[in-house]
């Protein structure tokens, strides 16, 4: 329905777990969050036609669409949960930290000190460091040598998608390979990235300077909630017991679907070889 | 004044707007009882009071406890009343979600007239009905106080309700699927005593829970002897069916009045559209039903419960919900509290009875709080006023209305008398009896005409002729009472008209004709000149007398239009809530009077026809007969020959 619903290989990630062949995206009849918010789950800018279901990461984010008028939401839960139901944790060794700083979108710019934040992840982090970089920022040589400079590692798990091309199928795979070589997921927001982390065994942190996306606007409360009503996953140290509750909380790791229900609400076909 | 944010506050919702669901608990009947309980005398300026959940900004104007704290889930709502109460000290605001209070100090009174199921926030745990209502008991101090209102979701304006449009607020309502949620008032009121509370008193609330016209106790619901009274003031004038403005509402959908401030919240001076509402069919009429048939307390919109509690409470155990500490710790076994009849029943009934002393099982029993007002009786105190029971040990003074309602614009209190009966704040009894309406349709259904005319004669040449018949009430010693302001009398009796015809009774009439037979039986001309008909004929029915001490400003003459308060218009649609009933009711009457119509106008050509044939075989023997004796003699022969010639050409011609 949206081209959104192929961002981060999120539709052939379904795809595969739903049994169906992942080479080329499947149509979902529906909009499908593609990413962590603290509002109805939806990007801002998205364009709703009445009638189209909201496919919801967890029933957190469902009863808040709801009270936004959202109506048609359904809680499937994340696709990042399903990656990690399909690709069990091997065991394999970890070390050091992954450092997402926080990042604008196409078009978006973000202003902050990146020496300053380099500062900070040395004072905090005693192990090796990882950062990964949006590709906007990676493709930036300036801002890639204020972290290489500093003696980090510095990647990017690839680009996100466009509007149904350029899509990459494989992004997420990479993204778990690049968190479970780590101890710890860190970022200078709460994003999905810390949620997708805590969830794959790391423990997170929020710390750090939080930066600017030059215009933005604080919607649905902004930073300043975001701090407040997630406060124990925000500081160099953070109780991994109640992060990892609140990660399967947020990503609906407790509500996925079997893989014919959600065909089912996907309206995807049977695997072949099975009766229709 | 600033927001206290405790957690789980929901950023640019308001409950209080009325645009993402019914809008907050409101109106002047609510607020009088609220002002009605006394303060708590024994704590210095009243204790501590929270106020959790949509009220109206009017309810908390009428506390005045030296502390009131109010609690609201929507940041909006939380800055409007933050905005409202910048200059009373005394009053705190704060916002979140329910589960935040557990880290606050207790509370001497809790207010929770809205109930238990729109506290909870989205961004906080969703609480179930059971775990609210001990959260909100955990709150309270040793002899504090909860005045507690809960929908009854088998309520007249459910059963009538059209399926619900769901609101932006119904993000997870369990409503009757909520194990934890008491079904029925006394399952509701065994939960509280098991929760640690003492009943000290209940109402009933009608015809909707959110902005009540009445709130009446199920004792006072139990007299039959009042029934005429209950029926005229339990309904009000429907919700839907009130001049914009003159009214608080309760909407059926959410309506889009402008952005919330303090001045335009619901229940303040915002008022809006008046949405319609969509039911089956006029909840008062089955109001009416419930309060003749004895079933009104368990059909009301909602109850609204004032207890205290009187055992400690264990602090919140995180760990544990608090429905299952509470369910278990009391009664043992059952986890819903409310639907394990067998055993929950006798094990709330004997506490019911320990408690109370009165030995009266539970259902008996709901027709009071005797629970908690026996313990110390009702009886008259040393300053007048009654001593209703003992909060904390402390003998409440000033007794709790047995009932509170607003009709005619005003709000008025009943209270029982010492010596028998029910009476008013201002001193007038509650008059027993019936209602005209209901003495005419009994008058009706016995085809008694005679007593239907004396009733109709007698009403419409008293002083209560301008009053609703449904809203006059005639006692056994035959005054007349009435409950609402007079306005023109042939409105008032085309009321009546429609009313008797929604109820299905207008067959027992000629067809097409019951508003003008009623003028006529009443004494009055049908053309609406308003003058009187010859009285004469009709039999003194004993009425006449008019006893307007409802109208503030009776004047115990000939009820007028000129001084009526209500619009005659409202009286004139007359028609209470007009739901899918009614419509069908008036397409069966229009079905049956177009084919009563139809049969008419093929008997009148039938018979026109009939006609013309003999007026042409009597106009050819006149003009036979008429003229000179020649002339006759003339067209005589004449006509002898034309018929003498057709009779042989019929002869001679061969079949």
């Amino acid at each position: 329905m949206h081209h959104a619903n192929h961002y981060y290989g999120h539709s052939h990630l379904l795809a595969r777990y739903c049994g169906l062949d992942q080479a080329e995206p499947l149509r979902i009849r529906g909009y499908l969050q593609h990413g962590w918010n603290i509002g109805d789950g939806m990007a801002p800018d998205h364009d709703f036609v009445p009638g189209v279901p909201l496919f919801l990461w967890s029933e957190r984010t469902r009863r808040r669409a709801w009270s936004f008028g959202r109506r048609q939401t359904y809680v499937v839960g994340a696709p990042w949960a399903y990656l990690l139901a399909m690709q069990p944790d091997g065991g394999q060794p970890r070390e050091g930290t992954i450092w997402y700083p926080f990042h604008g979108w196409e078009g978006q710019r973000v202003t902050g000190d990146h020496g300053r934040l380099v500062d900070e992840i040395r004072a905090v982090e005693a192990g090796p460091v990882t950062v990964c970089l949006y590709w906007q920022e990676y493709r930036s040589t300036r801002v890639r040598r204020h972290y290489e400079r500093a003696g980090f590692r510095v990647v990017c798990h690839g680009y996100r998608g466009g509007r149904w091309g350029d899509l990459d199928p494989r992004f997420l795979h990479r993204q778990l390979a690049e968190l479970r070589r780590h101890h710890r997921v860190a970022s200078n927001r709460l994003c999905s990235a810390v949620f997708y982390g805590i969830l794959a065994g790391c423990a997170p942190a929020v710390y750090g300077d939080p930066m600017q996306l030059s215009g933005e606007q604080p919607i649905w409360g902004g930073q300043p909630r975001i701090r407040a009503q997630w406060a124990p996953l925000h500081g160099p140290q953070v109780d991994p017991v109640a992060a990892y509750e609140l990660a399967v909380a947020e990503l609906g790791a407790d509500r996925l679907l079997p893989p014919a229900e959600l065909r089912q609400l996907f309206r995807w076909p049977e695997p072949a070889g099975r009766p229709a | 004044m600033s927001v206290q944010l405790l957690g789980g506050e929901m950023r640019g919702w308001s409950d209080l707007d009325g645009r993402h669901g019914p809008g907050p608990v409101r109106g002047p009947v609510v607020t009088a009882l609220l002002a009605a309980v006394p303060d708590r005398p024994d704590l210095p300026g009243g204790g501590r009071t929270l106020v959790i959940g949509p009220h109206a900004p009017d309810l908390v104007d009428v506390l005045h406890p030296a502390e009131v704290t109010v609690l609201v889930r929507g940041l909006p709502d939380a800055e409007a009343l933050a905005a409202r109460y910048a200059d009373r000290s005394g009053v705190r605001v704060c916002c979140g979600s329910p589960e935040q209070l557990a880290g606050l100090p207790a509370y001497d009174t809790v207010v929770a007239l809205d109930g238990p199921t729109r506290l909870s926030s989205v961004e906080g745990r969703e609480l179930t009905w059971g775990e609210t209502v001990d959260l909100l008991v955990s709150v309270l101090r040793p002899g504090g106080r909860l005045l507690l209102g809960v929908e009854n979701l088998l309520g007249t304006h459910r059963l009538l309700a059209l399926p619900p449009e769901h609101t932006d607020s119904d993000w997870a309502t369990l409503g009757e699927y909520d194990d934890t949620r008491p079904a029925g008032l006394d399952r509701l009121r065994q939960r509280l005593i098991r929760a640690g509370l003492r009943l000290v008193g209940t109402w009933a609330a009608f015809p909707t829970p959110l902005a009540p016209v009445a709130l009446f106790s199920p004792e006072l619901l139990a007299d039959p002897t009042i029934v005429g009274f209950l029926q005229a003031t339990a309904a009000g004038q429907p919700v839907a069916d009130v001049p914009a403005g003159t009214e608080d509402r309760e909407p059926a959908v959410p309506t889009v009045p402008p952005s919330i401030d303090p001045g335009r919240l619901v229940g303040a001076d915002q008022r809006g559209p008046v949405p319609t509402v969509q039911v089956l069919a006029d909840p008062g009429r089955l109001i009416g039903a419930a309060i003749r048939n004895g079933a009104a307390t368990a059909l009301a919109a909602g109850w609204v419960l004032l207890a205290e509690r009187v055992e400690p409470v264990h602090p919140p155990d995180p760990d544990r919900s608090v429905s299952d500490r509470s369910v278990s710790d009391r009664s043992g076994s059952d986890r819903s509290g409310s639907d394990r009849s067998g055993s929950d029943r006798s094990v709330s009934d004997r506490s019911v009875s320990d408690r109370s002393g009165s030995g009266r099982s539970g259902s008996d029993r709901s027709g009071s709080d005797r629970s908690g007002v026996g313990r110390s009786g009702v009886g008259r105190s040393g300053r007048g006023g009654f001593e209703v029971g003992r909060l904390h040990g402390v003998p409440i003074r000033g007794d709790l209305p047995a009932g509170v309602l607003r009709h005619a614009g005003q709000v008025r209190q009943v209270h029982r008398d010492p010596g028998g009966g029910w009476r008013l704040a201002d001193g007038e009894a509650v008059p027993p009896g019936r209602t005209v309406e209901d003495l005419v349709v009994a008058g009706t259904l016995r085809r008694d005409l005679p007593a239907v005319r004396a009733w109709l004669t007698s009403w419409q040449a008293g002083a209560c002729a301008g009053v609703p018949a449904d809203q006059v009430v005639v006692t056994p010693a035959g005054t007349w009472h009435a409950l609402a302001v007079a306005a023109d009398p042939m409105q008032a009796l085309r009321r009546l008209a429609t009313r008797l015809a929604e109820a299905g009774l207008a067959e027992l009439w000629p067809t097409g004709t019951l508003t003008d037979t009623l003028f006529t039986m009443s004494g009055r001309m049908p053309n609406g000149d308003g003058g009187r008909a010859d009285t004469r004929r009709v039999p003194n029915g004993g009425g006449g007398r008019a006893d307007t001490g409802w109208v503030s400003d009776g004047d115990g003459g000939r009820a007028g239009a000129g001084r009526a308060r209500t619009t005659p218009d409202e009286y004139a649609r007359g028609d209470g809530v007009r739901g899918w009933r009614e419509l069908l009711v008036d397409r069966d009457r229009l079905a049956r009077e177009v084919a009563e119509a139809r049969a008419r106008q093929e008997w009148y050509e039938r018979t026109l026809t009939e006609r013309e044939d003999e007026l042409r075989r009597l106009r050819r023997i006149v003009s036979l007969l008429s003229g000179t004796p020649t002339a006759r003699a003339g067209r005589l022969l004449l006509a002898s020959a034309r018929s003498a010639r057709a009779a042989l050409r019929h002869l001679r011609t061969p079949d």
